[in-house]
Order: structure tokens, then C-alpha cells, then sequence
């Protein structure tokens, strides 16, 4: 029976077309695949970096925030992986007059990494470059601070304070 | 060696087979350059989306300004592309309601990767004489060019 199957010829030309046919076709849409799967897989890795390093900003030193406008920040990394600050945003908003504004330290070059599950020290001060859109000061007593700290990875952390009145 | 030459036998099959791979070669070339080109058009455009990553990581409200009757409310976006591809902004909504550029923005302007990119827009809401109600939640989205959507959402001073 196989044998017979075998030796029979008819129908040989069809299989072979056909077969030709499907690997060319697979050939061709494998590239659309082969590079959408790759894609996919550069994402996944960027959001699984960025499920496993999430991190937590608070202010050091509250005590001491009558005579320092730019407290220290504590920055600490909740994850398992590392994770490198980016930005700093500083939101200050004017509580007796409209002088409101907002801007941010770029911590890209300063290269911080917090470490899996530890914290470190931040200190940011009007001496640093602040990339501010409107006229800026220092934040005055009475102001609303708001503090926003971006990961590279998109991550962000946010607290704020209100500058003691003298 | 003459005799071959003149020997007609089988001429036809042998032109018949060239004609057929010629034309069999023709025919894929002209797939394989539709397949490259799609394919490269696919990775480009709506198949970078995939590869989108933007964060809306401040927003700025402002009033707009009586003084010259210049009433029209201004939102800052600035974005971060973390994502692994350049990605162009065509559009933002506020709680659905499109954003319009003010002059300054111009949203044709790819985010680089890891770059920050800060857009003013301008928020018509004559509803309400500040803009936006203190203590009230937006949900800002922000669109791109291979069509995707980030949303965050922001309380207003």
C-alpha cells in the first residue's frame, strides 16, 4: 500500500507548487513578524524595568525648612532594579501674589542611579541650571511647592511643601 | 558542432522555460518589492506605535490675561519620550475637548528619544472664567502620528 503510494507519481508537481508557494509567502511575512516580535519584546523589557523601579521622594529635613528654601530631598527606590532620576520638576505656586512658575533640573547628565531598594540624598539649589518657561525666584514664605521626580524610565515620584512664614 | 546548431529539435521547449523563468522572476521581483515596501512602511508608521512611550510628566495651567482682552487659558505639557522610537504629537484633548496650538508649538516636531519637549496650547472654555475649577480632576491625552494615546490624569491648582 505505501509502497504503491510511493511509486505514484500524479499530483507530485501540486505538492511541490504548493509548498514553494507557502515558503515563499512565509518568507516574506516573517520580516513584518520577526521585527514586530522584537519590537514587542524591546517594550516589554522597558515596562518590566519600569514595573521593578518604582521610587518615592520625601523631604529630609522639615525642621530645618524656615531657613532653607531647598530642602534635601530623600529619594528612594521601591523596585528591584535600578533606577536613573532624570528630571526634577519644581512647581511653585504664589500664595499672595500671581508670580507662579514652574521648571526643572535636567539630572540626565549627573548620571544618579538609586540602587534596588535603597535611598540616597538629593540636594538641588538655585545655584544648579533651572530650565524655567517664565521669569523665576526663589520660593518665597508662604509659596506651595510641588516637587516631581521623573525616572528615565518614565517613573515618577511627587511631594510638596509649603515655605514656613517668618 | 555545426549539426548542433542546426538541429531545431526541441528549440521551443528550451524558450518556452527561459520565457517562463523570466517572467516567474519578473513577477517575484515585483512581490518582493511590494513586500519590502509595505513592510518598511508598516515599521515606520502605525507599527512604531508599538514601540511609543511618551510621559506627560508636568502641566502648567495659566489664566488667561484680562489686560489686552487676551482671554484665552494656556496649558503647558512637557513630555518625555522614554519609549524607542521618535514619536510626532499631532493632537491633545482635555476630558475629550481638543487643544489648539497658540503659534508657539509646532506639533510636526518629533520627540527624540529621551529628549523632553514642553508644548503650549491653548484651552477654550468660556464656561468658566479661570479655565478649569480648582480641586477638579482632567484627564489630559496626548496623540501621535503612528496613533497612539497617553492619558494622564491632573488636578488643578
Amino acid at each position: 500500500m505505501i509502497k504503491r503510494l510511493l511509486k505514484n507519481k500524479n499530483g507530485t508537481a501540486e505538492v511541490i507548487g504548493t509548498v514553494l508557494f507557502l515558503v515563499i509567502l512565509i518568507f516574506f511575512f516573517s520580516n513584518v513578524y520577526l521585527w514586530h516580535d522584537a519590537a514587542t519584546k524591546q517594550m516589554d523589557d522597558l515596562f518590566v524595568q519600569k514595573i521593578n523601579s518604582p521610587i518615592t521622594i520625601s523631604i529630609m529635613d522639615n525642621s530645618n525648612l524656615m531657613n532653607n528654601y531647598y530642602p534635601s530631598l530623600n529619594v528612594t527606590n521601591r523596585g528591584g532594579m535600578d533606577a536613573t532620576l532624570s528630571v526634577l520638576w519644581v512647581d511653585v505656586q504664589s500664595a499672595n501674589s500671581a508670580i507662579s512658575y514652574d521648571g526643572y533640573y535636567n539630572l540626565t547628565q549627573q548620571n544618579i542611579v538609586v540602587s534596588a531598594g535603597l535611598s540616597i540624598q538629593h540636594s538641588w539649589s538655585s545655584s544648579e541650571t533651572f530650565i524655567s518657561t517664565s521669569d523665576h525666584h526663589s520660593p518665597q514664605p508662604g509659596d506651595n511647592v510641588v516637587l516631581k521626580m521623573i525616572t528615565t524610565v518614565g517613573n515618577s515620584a511627587s511631594c510638596s511643601y509649603t515655605v514656613p512664614l517668618n | 558542432m555545426k549539426r548542433l546548431f542546426k538541429n531545431k529539435k526541441a528549440v521551443s521547449p528550451v524558450i518556452a522555460t527561459v520565457l517562463m523563468i523570466l517572467v516567474t522572476m519578473a513577477g517575484m521581483s515585483i512581490l518582493f518589492g511590494f513586500v519590502i515596501s509595505y513592510s518598511d512602511s508598516y515599521k515606520s508608521g502605525v507599527g512604531s506605535s508599538v514601540m511609543e512611550s511618551l510621559v506627560i510628566e508636568d502641566i502648567w495651567l495659566s489664566p488667561g490675561s484680562s489686560y489686552q482682552n487676551d482671554l484665552a487659558h494656556t496649558v503647558q505639557l512637557s513630555i518625555y519620550n522614554v519609549g524607542k522610537v521618535d514619536s510626532t504629537i499631532t493632537s491633545a484633548y482635555v476630558n475629550g475637548v481638543a487643544l489648539s496650538g497658540n503659534g508657539k508649538l509646532n506639533l510636526k516636531d518629533p520627540i527624540v528619544i529621551g529628549q523632553h519637549l514642553t508644548i503650549t496650547l491653548t484651552w477654550d472654555q468660556p464656561n468658566s472664567p479661570q479655565g478649569w475649577v480648582s480641586g477638579q480632576q482632567y484627564t489630559f491625552r496626548i496623540s501621535t502620528l503612528s496613533g497612539s494615546n497617553f492619558d494622564v490624569t491632573y488636578t488643578a491648582p
